[in-house]
Order: structure tokens, then C-alpha cells, then sequence
């Protein structure tokens, strides 16, 4: 693919000539001309949290009118673990208001997006993010993103030191550079402040970098499926330390072999206060040895697929001059949220709420957004935003519970959902994502309930199953580790995977490639009537279907699109 | 002619250096020109063939999604570059559709998205070659390499459907098109080696014989004025603002080619409008008058409907309301004819019809086709540049809902902007205006301030200025309602910007924030650099609204001469006097 690496060279060489990620964004906010910034500067806001996107709708028409695309920008705010005050929850709403589309995305890295912010409003809309105390730095781009974390507060009483660790990773690996306080907060550079990033050196990672904290049993955050992983190991309600996971990721391209979705694997134990460190050296050998010649194989785990565990746990030991002690037993029995409300050892209480796709907007069926930010206005507990795009309403006194429930019903937000929506997730994709091929977030719901009225046809509505989409095969959603992953090929087509398991520890396997909506109901039709008459006895559906040779059991990321091969 | 030369050295040392010397400072172009200049002496004793300035004989268009097209298409000029081809590399996104029928040699390397569909790149290049235009490619030669993933239904589709469409219209197919998979790297040089292959045995035999070019055709006769129009076809009619605009303006392109126009930048175009058919019966029905009627107009038989077309029925002139008031013995109208005021304030609101049903008379066909005047031809500044162009001329034109203002206005606009179709004939005349002139010298700085449809002409300066490759800095000051919905042109001076065309654009978009912003605001808060480029010499226009956004801008003009230069209000004025009588203000407004 020797194209792809003519533009792969393009952005190691942006990053290295970036002047420590100043580019000329400085520049582009001043022409009026037009609502874009250079393409390269494209590249390099992405490590200021901001993506450039286009109203992919109107863009043909638009050209004949001679006039540019409907340009505007993705903000997305990093929220370590998910975890925000009310007074941020304000500030985000208010913003969202003024400068977005009046609405604020919840996203699967429990991260804030904006959306639809003009080129003419970014310096604002950032400034007065990082005056709430959020930032939005290092939210995209080739370093480490958002880290996320369990967010139930029941989830364990040593969640806070938990969520302790997160912070302290995530701090640590923000980049250095003081572009980002130049460009958007004004802060003049200094003649003594000079550049240096001891991490990432002056071209940063080869690609993005992905870091979670999970705490069994619960494995909302999807262990796996990220680069580096952290699992709580808590003995006598006491953080004792970490499991560490590395090598997992999902992103992969539609036909193209090389590339795969992959699962991270244990390596062993370190403690609490060894996690900086470990993250640190992690993050330095991808750096060192992550190949920056192709792009789309740029990610952390085929520098773990190509040079294996023993090499890496080696490289890492030696650096760390320490060895890692050996992993402890642990357990995980869920990826989905429990939503409604939950009690705390402190006996404070949490609301967990279903939001579809993350999207709080005020539409036609409840007025969420003005409810969360009444609620907001009241000033108790916390925001926590979760892995799955879910809401919790955390740490609320009981006295508070009652005032809490009257707004939600003045809004008529209604929390009545299925099984299988509750375990559902999809991602932005069109119109703004320029790497969507297909819908995912404006679409899923229609085809939720369809899907849902074949579970009720053949009584299976009480079983969850893990369902995702996304509109392309990057993966934000993580659909390669449902068990039911729908990724976008065309406008109405998509490919349609089997088989994950439903606690996130299997990879799924292609089972119909490109079909249609019909051909999907059609497809599933079928196999929940088999699974309706020959389950055994409380058998999850990705296990199902593995043993009713659907699918086969997918031990390497290589064979989730074995059946590509096979058709070829 | 040549014969007792060496073939190899044609010139003597001396002649070779006279004519370098004389060619000293010449760019490319003129260079190209002069080259074609010469054949064309050399080979008729005069010169006229062509009427295009550069002859390109290889074009090489493509449509990228992701940009492998993009790529493989720049790996294909590079190679064509290396045979010493001439040619052209267009994105499709780029390319005027309607160039295809004068192309003789075309590449296209194309690439289909989701489910068969064209890139967006190439959507409005498909769109034209499936419309019912169907140009005539019986001279085309082409070549079409298609990429694709054949896990896709309509593998290849969009490469398919332009192979055949070309076929189609008579082009004829020099290889099989390729279709390519996700791996099309050696099927695509492999497609390439072999289309040059063929290419090269035609270009190469075209390099000994050059085709001649012609000369510009000559400004200066007009055959045509308001009373002679000559009948030119709208090639495109293209709405420029979008629907959320609270403007509709529209970008005409009209086809001159076969006619003798010519004209400058600044001048404008004269258009003559006939009354709608349905307006006419409307006004034949509502008087009982005879359509069929004949009737002695201009000294020959006519039937009064066809001799209503060319009559000013929507306007209410004075000297139709005196006759009128006479022939009716109407003391109310002879008032209104006395006093001007109330004669503005009464026709500003009706039309012909209005006044023959508030005022009935007995007037007959006869009489009105006596006394009613002809249409006036609207003049609308043009927007295109003849040198870059000379088989168009372009218009950009507002349409104002008949309503809004007095009933006349909207007769051309809403004729061209609301009835007319593509390929419908439009009555025109250059008009000229020797006063909205680039200034002679290409080195002297230019100061452009133009609101709305006020851009029209500073098109054709930017289009003229960029063709003749002038020295001379450019600035442009437009504004109106909204960045989003009305930014006339955006793509246009974005590439002016980038080619550094342009080398400062203010914008003023009046609804885009809470406080209004108008291009005189932006003239306030660039005032000194604009006095210092004054002091460079620069010359200074102004197009379009005479009330609003003229006399406010001349008021900051006025206001920064007295400011920067330290001059009294008076001295200021005086400035601004002797910058007109040097021609270096110049304002074309309406």
C-alpha cells in the first residue's frame, strides 16, 4: 500500500514539524475567509481536542452554489474517569447552548463532545471550557486520551482510590507543551519556557493511546479493548493494586487483512503506587518501537501482535528495572450499566439513567437537557458519565432523592427500557464524522425496536445482549467485542459480526458481509428462533452461536474476518 | 522556408539573441501565445485559427474519495510530464462539465463510494454527463480507469456508468476501461503504461505541427446596442445562495462564442426582457381588449398582443399618465401628473393595468400601442473577464420579488432568474463603461469594496488581473447578510486568496453576530492600511447599493484621508476630487 504511506509519512512529518503542536492554527483562526484550518492544521488540532468536520448533507450541493462546506468543529473535553461536578455539567450545557448544536454527547470514553462549533467560536468555547476546570487537550490525537474508569461509586468502597489512580495517570501523561495554553488561553510564551516533552518526544505517539481502570465484576469499560488496561484487584475493600493488561484496540479497515481488532492480554500485577510509573514505560515503548512508517498499523497492539508478549514484558521489566508480580484471580460478570437508583456504603444514593447514544437534547418525546441542568442548578452530588454513554446521578442524599424525581418527571425523562436497548451502543458517524460510511447514532434506535419486536416474537426479551454500531470499522463503539456488531460499509449496508462474549472477554466474528436492513432482520429472525428453542439453560447469545457453529470462536484479531478471506 | 538552414539552428546567434531580448519579462502565457503567434505567421499570412489562448491536448481528470484517485492521477501526469505531453490535471471537483465537448483526448481515473455512487468530487461532473444536455463527443478519445472493493454489489460503478455514458455520446474508448480492487496498484500501472502507449503515438506526432493560435479578437466595434441585441443562450443558470438565505441571487453564464461581443472588465450588459405571455393575457383579459387585433406599429402590421411584448406595461411613465389623464378628462390624474411627489408616490405602487382599471377609459389598442413606451433594458455589471474567457459572459444577478420594490424592477431578474431556463436565448448588448476601469499599469495596487451583487464586477477584475498575471496587489471589501448562506463566490476567492490573487480579503456579514457589521465598518477598522496603499497609489471602486453602502462608505473614506493624512474635512474632500479626476476612485452604483 504504498499510498497510504506517502500520506502516513504526511503526519509523522506534520507532528515533527508541528513546532511542539503549534502548526499554523494560530493563522487559521484569523482568516475569514473561510470556516476551515489547513489541512495539516487539521491534523494538530486533534491533539487540542478539536476536530475539524464537515456537513457531509449539503456538501455537493453547496459546491454547485460556489460556496465552501458547511465547516464546523468537534470539541471533545476530557473527564478523567468520567467524573464531573455540577457547576462543569453547567458550564458544558451553557456552551452547548451558545456555541454547539444545543446538545452535549456523552461519549464512549466517557468524555464531553460539542458539536457544530464555527471556527469563529473556538477560542471562546475552549477558554471558557478551561475555566470550568475541564480541559481539552490531548482529548484526540497521538497520546494518551481520555483515561477511563468504573464510575459507580457502589461499585466498590475503595472506588475513590480507584478512580485516585486514573487521575494520577491521566495527569501524568498530558503532553508538556505550552501551545495549547498560547493558542486558545492567550498565555504569551516565555522566553525561559521552553518546550520539552520527556514522554512523547517532539512527534508524540505513532498513534492514539488508550488507557482504562476497570474494577470486577464489572467491566463496563471494556478491559480489553483498549491499549492499556488496569484491573482493580481490591482485598478487604482496600486497593491493593492492578492487574495490567496491554495490546487491545478495535479499529481495522474494511478489506484490508493486515488490519484487525485485537484484545488485550494480562501480563501481571503491580501496585497502586507502581501505576504511573508502568503507564509511563508503556507509553515510551510504543513509542519507541510503534511503527510510524503505516499509519494503519501504527497502534500499540500490532507492536505487541508483531513482536509478542515475552518481548514486551521483557523490554518493560528491564526499563522499569523492576519485575511485575504475578496477575491475581479476578472476575467480571458485566459490561452493562445497572441503571435506577443504588445505595453506597456511605448510604448517599445514585440514579443510573439510559440515555440514548449519549445525545442529551431536549426533542419531542422528554426535555433532558433542561431536567439535568435543573438538577444541576440544584448543586448535590455528581455527574458521572459511563463507558457506555449512560448518566449517573451519583452520591445524592436520600432527602434530595424526591426533588430529584420531580424534575425528571416534569421533563417526562422516562427511563422505562428493554434489555436490549439498555445494552446498546453507537457511535456519532454521519452527517459530521468525516470517516462514517453508514449511519450509526441517528439510525440504531429504529432498528433496535425491529430487532426487539423478533425477541418478542420469539420470547427471548429478557435475555441482554450486547448490541453496537458504528458507521465505520475505526470502532468507537467497540463493536468488534459484541455480540451483536453492526459496522457501516455503505450508505443502508453493513457488516454484521457474531459471537463476542457478553462480558467483552471474545472477540466477534464477520458472519454476513454488507446486507441490508431486511437481510439483517431476516438473518437474526432465524437464529433467535434456534436460540429461542435450543439454549441451554441461561446461555448468553454470543456463546450461542459459537456453539451452533454461526460463527467460529475468534482467539486472534486476524480471524474475525476470516470469512472475508473465504468468500475472496 | 527552411530548407537552406541547418534544422537544428534556424536562427542565427544574432537573431536568436535579438528575439530573447525582446521576449525579456514575458510571462508563460505570453510565451505560449507568442509561440502559437508566430506558427500561425509562419504558416497562413494571417492568423486566425483557434480561439483559445493555450491548447491543451491531454486532459487528466479525476474523482477521489479518499485520495488514491488523487494520487494515481498525479503518478499519471508525472509520467506524461516525463514524455513531454502537454497537458492538464483537473480534480473533477474543478472541471467544468460543459469542457468535455471540447476536449480530443481525456484520462479519467474515477473511484465509486458506498453503494455505486460517484465520489462527491465527480458527483456534479456525473450529473451533467447523464442530463439531457448530451453533448457531442464524437471527437473524444479517452481512457477510464476505475477503482473499487469488490465486496461492494456495484463494484466499480461509477467508472462503469462513464465509460458507457462516453460511449454513448459518440466518444470513442482507446483501451478497455480497468477496473481495480482494493490492491490496484499493478493493475493501474499497467492501465497507465498502455494508455500513454497509445497517447504517445498521437501527441508525439502532433508536437512537429503546431497548431497556430489566434489573436485575441479586437475590443473596440460593438455591432450590437439596445436597438440591435444579439440573441445569446444561457449555458448556466445557477443560484448562488442557499435556501436559508434571505437573498436569492443567481450566477448566469452566457455563451458568446459565435457571436463578434467583446468587452472589458467594468463594462456592463445590457439586457432586454419581453413581457411574460401571462402577464400579457392578464392585461388583454382584464381590459376586453382584442389579442389578435392589427394594428400599425412601427410602421407595419402587428398583432397588438405581439407588439404588447416589447411594451412597458409594468412601469407607469409620465408622459403615458398625461396622455392618459387627458384622454380620460381626469382632473385626479392631472394632479398627480403636476406634482412630481405625487406621482412618484402613485406609480411606486401600481402598474399599467392598475391605472386602466382605477381610471377606466375608452382607450383603444391602437392608442396604447401609440403611447406606451418601450422596455427599458436593465444593465447589469458583468462578472467574468473576456481575455480569460472569451465564449462567455457571466452576470451575478439579485432577484428582487416584484413586490418589495416598484413593480419594475424585478421585470429582467425575475425573467432570467425565475422563467428562463438553460438554453433558453436571451436578448443582450454590451454597454460600456469607461468609467469602472482596472488602471492601465498591471503594477499599480487595487482597493475593491463591493456589498451583495456589488462583487459582479471585481470578479471580472480578479479573473483579469489573474490571467494577465498583473504585479499590482489586490484587496477586496465584501459583505452581506450572512457567511453561512451568502457568501457570493466563497470558492472562487478562497483560490484567489490561496494563488495569492488576492492578497487581503475583508468580510463583513451584517446577521452573523448581534451587532451588525457592514463592509463601511470593516473600511473603519482597516483605515490606515488602506490610506497607506492610497499613498502607494492604489486605485479605489466601489459597486453596488448607491444609498446604503456607497455613502457610508465614502463618509469613512473621507473620515481616514482626514484622519491619516491630517487633513481638514475640506482638504479630505478635495483628495477624494482629484483621486476621481486621476481615475483612481471609480464607482459603479445603483
Amino acid at each position: 500500500m504504498s499510498n497510504n504511506n506517502k500520506k502516513l509519512e504526511g503526519v509523522e512529518l506534520i507532528k515533527n514539524k508541528s513546532h511542539f503542536l503549534r502548526g499554523t492554527i494560530t493563522e487559521g483562526l484569523q482568516n475569514q475567509i473561510s470556516g476551515s484550518l489547513a489541512i495539516d492544521d487539521t491534523q494538530l488540532t486533534k491533539f487540542h481536542g478539536i476536530y475539524q468536520q464537515e456537513d457531509r448533507d449539503s456538501r455537493v450541493e453547496r459546491r454547485k452554489l460556489k460556496l465552501d462546506s458547511l465547516y464546523s468543529f468537534m470539541i471533545r473535553a476530557r473527564v478523567a474517569g468520567g467524573i464531573c461536578t455540577p457547576s462543569q455539567w453547567l458550564a458544558m450545557n451553557e456552551l452547548a447552548d451558545i456555541y454547539g448544536n444545543k446538545s452535549i454527547r456523552l461519549t464512549t470514553r466517557q468524555a464531553f463532545q460539542l458539536h457544530g462549533v464555527l471556527k469563529k467560536n473556538l477560542k471562546e468555547t475552549i477558554a471558557k471550557i478551561n475555566s470550568s476546570l475541564l480541559d481539552t487537550i490531548a482529548a484526540c490525537g497521538d497520546v494518551n486520551r481520555n483515561v477511563m474508569c468504573t464510575p459507580n461509586p457502589d461499585t466498590s468502597i475503595a472506588h475513590q482510590s480507584v478512580y485516585d489512580s486514573a487521575c494520577q495517570i491521566s495527569h501524568h501523561l498530558t503532553p508538556n507543551t505550552t501551545a495549547y495554553h498560547e493558542i486558545w488561553l492567550d498565555k504569551k510564551k516565555t522566553e525561559s519556557s521552553v518546550d520539552h516533552e520527556p514522554i512523547y518526544g517532539k512527534s508524540y505517539l505513532p498513534r492514539k493511546f488508550k488507557i482504562v481502570l476497570a474494577i470486577p465484576p464489572s467491566n463496563d469499560v471494556d478491559i480489553f479493548a483498549h491499549d492499556l488496561g488496569f484491573i482493580a484487584i481490591i482485598e478487604n475493600n482496600r486497593l491493593i493494586g492492578f492487574n495490567v493488561t496491554v495490546g487491545g484496540g478495535m479499529g481495522c479497515t474494511h478489506g484490508d487483512t493486515e488490519t484487525f481488532p485485537q484484545l488485550a492480554q494480562v501480563i501481571g500485577f503491580c501496585t497502586a503506587e507502581q501505576v504511573c510509573e508502568v503507564a509511563e514505560h508503556v507509553v515510551k515503548i510504543q513509542r519507541d518501537f510503534g511503527d510510524r512508517s503505516n499509519r494503519k498499523h501504527a497502534r500499540f497492539k500490532y507492536t505487541i501482535d508483531d513482536r509478542g508478549i515475552p518481548w514486551f514484558k521483557s523490554e518493560l521489566e528491564q526499563r522499569l528495572n523492576w519485575s511485575l508480580a504475578a496477575e491475581k484471580p479476578y472476575e467480571f460478570t458485566s459490561r452493562g450499566d445497572q441503571f435506577g437508583w443504588s445505595e453506597n456504603h456511605d448510604k448517599s444514593l445514585n440514579l443510573t439513567m439510559f440515555i440514548e447514544n449519549g445525545r442529551i437534547i431536549n426533542n419531542n418525546k422528554s426535555q433532558l437537557k433542561t431536567a439535568f441542568k435543573e438538577i444541576a442548578l440544584l448543586n448535590i452530588g455528581e455527574f458521572r458519565i459511563t463507558a457506555n454513554q449512560n448518566l449517573i446521578l451519583a452520591k445524592i442524599n436520600k432527602k434530595d432523592k424526591e426533588t430529584v424525581i420531580t424534575i425528571l418527571n416534569k421533563y417526562e425523562v422516562v427511563f422505562k427500557q428493554s434489555k436490549l436497548i439498555d445494552n446498546a451502543m453507537a457511535c456519532v458517524a454521519l452527517p459530521t464524522c468525516s470517516l462514517a460510511m453508514a449511519e450509526a447514532e441517528r439510525y440504531l434506535p429504529n432498528l433496535l425496536t425491529q430487532i426487539e419486536n423478533l425477541q418478542i416474537k420469539h420470547s427471548i426479551q429478557n435475555r441482554p445482549i450486547v448490541t453496537r454500531m458504528t458507521g465505520c470499522p475505526n470502532g468507537c463503539a467497540r463493536p468488534f467485542v459484541a455480540e451483536i456488531g453492526f459496522v457501516g460499509k455503505g450508505p443502508g449496508k453493513y457488516n454484521l459480526y457474531l459471537g463476542g462474549s457478553f462480558i467483552g472477554n471474545r472477540l466477534n466474528q464477520l458472519f454476513r458481509e454488507n446486507i441490508d436492513e431486511s437481510t439483517i432482520l431476516e438473518e437474526l429472525d432465524t437464529i433467535f428462533k434456534d436460540y429461542s428453542q435450543n439454549n441451554l439453560n441461561n446461555e448468553y447469545f454470543g456463546d450461542f452461536v459459537i456453539r451452533k457453529n454461526y460463527v467460529q470462536s475468534v482467539s486472534h484479531g486476524s480471524q474475525v474476518h476470516s470469512l472475508t478471506l473465504e468468500i475472496k | 522556408m527552411y530548407s537552406d538552414l541547418n534544422p537544428l539552428e534556424p536562427l542565427a546567434l544574432e537573431q536568436l539573441n535579438n528575439v530573447i531580448q525582446a521576449i525579456q519579462g514575458f510571462s508563460p502565457q505570453q510565451k505560449m501565445w507568442l509561440s502559437g503567434y508566430l506558427a500561425g505567421l509562419s504558416t497562413h499570412e494571417t492568423s486566425i485559427v483557434s480561439d483559445k489562448a493555450t491548447e491543451i491536448q491531454l486532459s487528466i481528470l479525476y474523482g477521489s474519495q479518499t485520495g488514491n484517485c488523487r494520487l494515481l492521477a498525479e503518478k499519471f501526469a508525472d509520467a506524461c510530464q516525463s514524455k513531454g505531453f502537454s497537458f492538464q490535471l483537473t480534480s473533477l471537483s474543478e472541471y467544468k462539465p460543459r469542457n468535455i465537448s471540447k476536449e480530443k483526448y481525456l484520462v479519467i481515473i474515477v473511484s465509486t463510494h458506498g453503494e455505486g455512487e460517484a465520489p462527491d468530487d465527480a458527483a456534479l461532473f456525473y450529473e451533467y454527463l447523464f442530463s439531457d444536455k448530451n453533448p457531442n463527443l464524437k471527437n473524444l478519445e479517452y481512457s477510464v480507469l476505475a477503482l473499487g472493493d469488490s465486496s461492494y454489489e456495484k463494484y466499480c460503478q461509477t467508472g462503469v456508468d462513464i465509460d458507457n455514458q462516453l460511449k454513448k455520446l459518440g466518444a470513442k474508448s482507446i483501451i478497455n476501461r480497468v477496473d481495480c480492487d482494493l490492491d490496484y496498484q499493478e493493475l493501474a500501472d499497467k492501465w497507465q503504461l498502455e494508455t500513454i502507449e497509445h497517447f504517445g503515438n498521437i501527441l508525439a506526432k502532433s508536437e512537429n505541427n503546431i497548431t497556430p493560435l489566434s489573436l485575441i479578437k479586437p475590443y473596440s466595434k460593438n455591432s450590437y446596442n439596445r436597438n440591435n441585441t444579439y440573441s445569446s443562450e444561457i449555458l448556466s443558470l445557477q443560484k448562488i445562495t442557499t435556501q436559508n438565505s434571505v437573498k436569492n441571487v443567481y450566477h448566469i453564464e452566457l455563451n458568446i462564442e459565435d457571436s463578434s461581443i467583446t468587452y472589458q472588465v467594468g463594462d456592463s450588459l445590457g439586457v432586454v426582457a419581453q413581457n411574460s405571455e401571462s402577464k400579457i393575457n392578464d392585461f388583454i383579459k382584464n381590459n376586453n381588449f382584442d389579442p389578435h387585433k392589427l394594428l400599425n406599429h412601427k410602421e407595419q402590421s402587428t398583432e397588438f398582443k405581439q407588439a404588447l411584448m416589447n411594451l412597458e406595461i409594468s412601469l407607469i411613465n409620465k408622459s403615458f399618465l398625461k396622455f392618459y389623464a387627458d384622454l380620460g378628462h381626469s382632473d385626479k390624474l392631472k394632479e398627480i401628473v403636476d406634482d412630481h411627489q405625487k406621482f412618484i408616490a402613485y406609480v411606486s405602487k401600481r402598474q399599467v393595468m392598475d391605472l386602466l382599471t382605477e381610471f377606466p377609459t375608452n382607450i383603444t389598442e391602437q392608442q396604447l400601442i401609440d403611447n406606451l413606451v418601450k422596455i427599458t433594458p436593465r444593465l447589469y455589471s458583468i462578472a467574468s473577464s473576456y481575455i480569460n474567457n472569451p465564449d462567455e459572459l457571466h452576470l451575478t444577478i439579485a432577484l428582487v420579488e416584484s413586490s418589495s420594490v416598484s413593480p419594475s424592477h424585478g421585470l429582467v431578474s425575475g425573467l432570467l432568474c425565475n422563467q428562463a431556463a438553460e438554453g433558453d436565448q436571451i436578448q443582450v448588448y454590451v454597454e460600456k463603461n469607461d468609467h469602472f476601469k482596472l488602471p492601465k499599469n498591471n503594477d499599480t495596487p487595487i482597493i475593491m469594496i463591493g456589498a451583495g451583487t456589488g462583487i459582479a464586477p471585481f470578479r471580472g477584475f480578479l479573473q483579469e488581473r489573474k490571467h494577465l498575471n498583473a504585479q499590482g496587489d489586490n484587496w477586496l471589501f465584501f459583505g452581506n447578510p450572512s457567511f453561512e448562506n451568502d457568501f457570493l463566490y466563497q470558492l472562487e476567492l478562497q483560490n484567489y486568496y490561496k494563488d495569492k490573487t488576492l492578497k487581503r480579503i475583508d468580510l463583513a456579514f451584517s446577521r452573523d453576530q448581534d451587532q451588525k457589521i457592514y463592509v463601511q465598518d470593516r473600511i473603519k477598522q482597516q483605515a490606515q492600511d488602506i490610506w497607506q496603499w492610497l499613498e502607494k497609489g492604489a486605485h479605489l471602486y466601489i459597486c453596488g447599493n448607491k444609498d446604503f453602502m456607497a455613502k457610508e462608505v465614502e463618509a469613512e473614506l473621507i473620515c481616514l484621508i482626514e484622519k491619516f493624512g491630517n487633513k481638514s474635512t475640506e482638504q479630505a474632500h478635495n483628495y477624494l476630487k482629484i483621486l476621481k479626476l486621476n481615475k483612481r476612485y471609480q464607482k459603479d452604483v445603483y
